[in-house]
């Protein structure tokens, strides 16, 4: 796995309700970004979440349906680029139907799930496949692409044990040939539904006595991080995808102002580029992902992680990642976020402030600066900045 | 039961510190389980916070954020000193820590815990002529004021004005009790003021607008369950 493919974060999202008969919930946001190097392209996105919920039966009974559309106003500032976005795009969400009692909750259609402890950038939260049409300015939640599945919860005393079924295999959405590069899946599944499926099963447990809550996991699933290599004579890169099972531990515990959070993973047929990015290998692969946190006021919080890989061929991947957003008066917030390989020199920084103008509007500006030393992936420019504003408006 | 409490004069009886608290949580709130609605408003915010509490025993709270529409869904559970908050953008629920604050100078303790005793050890400081001066320290470790000093009322054992300090009596808060009306059977304080002892314009004020005894299932207080 290079450190490109982790590449794909620039955060925002938002969520509001407004109870009606039927819940609503939406989320509008119009988002202008521009990048400044070699391959200088600038768009206006304009996003759209809504989201409908209803119950009957006295909440036994509830229907839900939301998706993520938008539409990319896309200027190319040299002629020669394709397009590295397209146009219009739609996402399903949460489309599905769920029986639910005080002890059990039944659902059927497509759902957006998570799982980990840890926040954003690399956690093994692998149950969704995730947007990858582009590389950037999208949140890792809002990425998430809702899962047809047929799910089972039962909750006693603490434990809860939850099902997941997914009949139709999650393959990548990918980025449309971005300069002179083609981008082409290779997959050695089939794609019908039924043949292969993903499914898995989740435990979890609060031992009060200790103040530990832990998570086990077993999920048989696709990769969900897009694996790259370069096909020399077809000028292109091959987006590689395989089955693969993984065992998911995630655990928490709180020391006053501080929480302490671990997700560890130890996936079988891990796919990772080789070194010289000409081929795919897949390996037994130990992942850790331990964070500490800490949070003070009503919207202040420091978080800092570090995120490892390990097995045979590449020893340990390491990052680090630190993110700061505190509010410097009410309606204005600012964040700072850095990610940082540990064992190269790639990077990204980014620095946003966000205000909130009125209840349900808020602007969000963000300067970043990334330089990847590895990986092919939508960085062919070694170091660039990116400007971003977000306007969005909730109901 | 509460009400008979309220009348009863106790001046010449001999109460240990622990049982004035007992007396002055049952006052506050009742002993079974119950649900209320909540406002806060702070100084310096223009919205009001709306919530729905269930409480059920002395350690189990659940918090549905009602308003302002920004936050609604932002719901949190407390099970004794562990705290978790869902987050509807992330659709699942993340431990925090138990000081984080809900609104203004409100911290989450202020709402979800509202029985002292169990919590803290008490020792009476000083007798007044209508009021008893409570120290209360604390007990179990993670609680949101690691030590409380309260006034209660003699008569009705009210409490009347509780300052909120660090372990080494450091007051960091002040909250005043009042408008007590008839909630859930009783008369309680309806009305709590939190002052920051600092900084005295940062005042958040906590409106009980109503309350009642209701059977709740263990199951509502599932961290899983926070949606």
């Amino acid at each position: 796995m290079k450190f490109s493919t982790f590449a794909f974060v620039v955060c925002f999202s938002f969520y509001s309700g407004l109870a009606l008969a039927l819940e609503f919930q939406a989320n509008l946001g119009l988002d202008s970004a521009y990048k400044t190097k070699v391959e200088e392209w600038s768009f206006a996105r304009t996003t759209l979440e809504p989201q409908v919920e209803e119950s009957f039966m006295g909440d036994s009974l509830k229907a839900k349906v939301s998706f993520l559309g938008w539409y990319n106003g896309v200027e190319r500032l040299d002629s020669s680029q394709n397009s590295p976005v397209r146009e219009w795009a739609f996402f399903p969400k949460d489309n599905y139907l769920s029986l639910e009692t005080k002890e059990y909750e039944l659902s059927l259609g497509t759902r957006v799930f998570s799982h980990g402890e840890t926040f954003g950038w690399l956690k093994p939260d692998w149950i969704n496949g995730r947007i990858y049409d582009d590389s950037f300015f999208m949140d890792e939640d809002l990425a998430k692409i809702g899962v047809l599945s047929a799910y089972f919860k039962v909750l006693f005393g603490q434990k809860s044990v939850e099902l997941f079924f997914m009949p139709c295999a999650q393959v990548f959405s990918i980025p449309q040939p971005w300069g002179s590069f083609s981008f082409e899946k290779t997959q050695n599944f089939s794609t019908a539904c039924f043949e292969t499926t993903e499914f898995g099963m989740r435990f979890s447990d609060f031992w009060e006595q200790m103040g530990v809550e832990i998570k086990l996991m077993y999920l048989h699933h696709l990769s969900r991080v897009p694996v790259l290599s370069y096909d020399v004579a077809g000028n292109r890169y091959l987006i590689h995808q395989n089955e693969m099972d993984t065992f998911f531990l995630s655990a928490n515990k709180a020391f006053g102002d501080w929480v302490l959070r671990g997700d560890f993973t130890y996936s079988l047929e891990f796919p990772f580029a080789s070194e010289s990015s000409l081929a795919v290998e897949t390996e037994q692969t130990l992942g850790a992902h331990i964070g500490v946190d800490r949070s003070w006021g009503e919207e202040n919080i420091f978080l800092f992680q570090t995120h490892t890989y390990y097995n045979k061929s590449f020893k340990t991947l390491l990052l680090a990642s630190a993110h700061l957003e505190y509010s410097i008066f009410d309606p204005l917030l600012t964040e700072l976020t850095l990610l940082r390989g540990m064992n190269n020199d790639s990077y990204w920084y980014e620095a946003a402030l966000a205000y909130r103008i009125f209840d349900l509007w808020k602007l969000k500006t963000s300067v970043s600066h990334l330089e990847i030393k590895e990986g092919p992936f939508g960085l062919q420019s070694p170091k660039e900045w990116r400007y971003y504003a977000q306007l969005s408006y909730q109901y | 039961m509460s009400l008979l409490f309220v009348f009863v004069s106790v001046e010449a009886v001999a109460l240990t510190a622990d049982e004035i608290v007992e007396q002055t949580d049952r006052v506050r709130n009742p002993q079974e389980s119950f649900v209320m609605e909540v406002l806060v408003d702070s100084s310096g915010s223009k919205d009001t916070n709306q919530f729905e509490v269930y409480t059920k025993g002395k350690d189990k709270t659940l918090i549905r954020t009602l308003a302002p529409r920004r936050d609604k869904g932002r719901n949190l559970l407390m099970l004794d000193t562990d705290m978790w908050l869902y987050i509807p953008k992330l659709k699942r629920s993340i431990r925090v820590a138990l000081n984080q604050k809900l609104s203004g100078e409100a911290a989450n303790g202020d709402i979800s815990r509202m029985n002292w005793s169990g919590d803290y050890k008490a020792k009476i400081l000083k007798v007044n002529k209508t009021s008893w001066l409570l120290d209360l320290q604390e007990s179990k470790k993670g609680l949101t004021y690691a030590r409380v000093q309260v006034e209660v009322e003699k008569k009705t054992f009210r409490p009347l004005e509780a300052q909120y300090m660090t372990k080494n009596g450091k007051t960091l808060k002040v909250a005043k009790f009042s408008e007590y009306k008839n909630l859930a059977g009783a008369l309680r304080p309806s009305k709590i003021v939190i002052q920051d002892a600092v900084r005295k314009d940062k005042v958040s004020t906590i409106s009980i607008v109503s309350m009642k005894i209701e059977n709740l299932a263990d199951n509502k207080f599932h961290r899983n369950n926070l949606k």
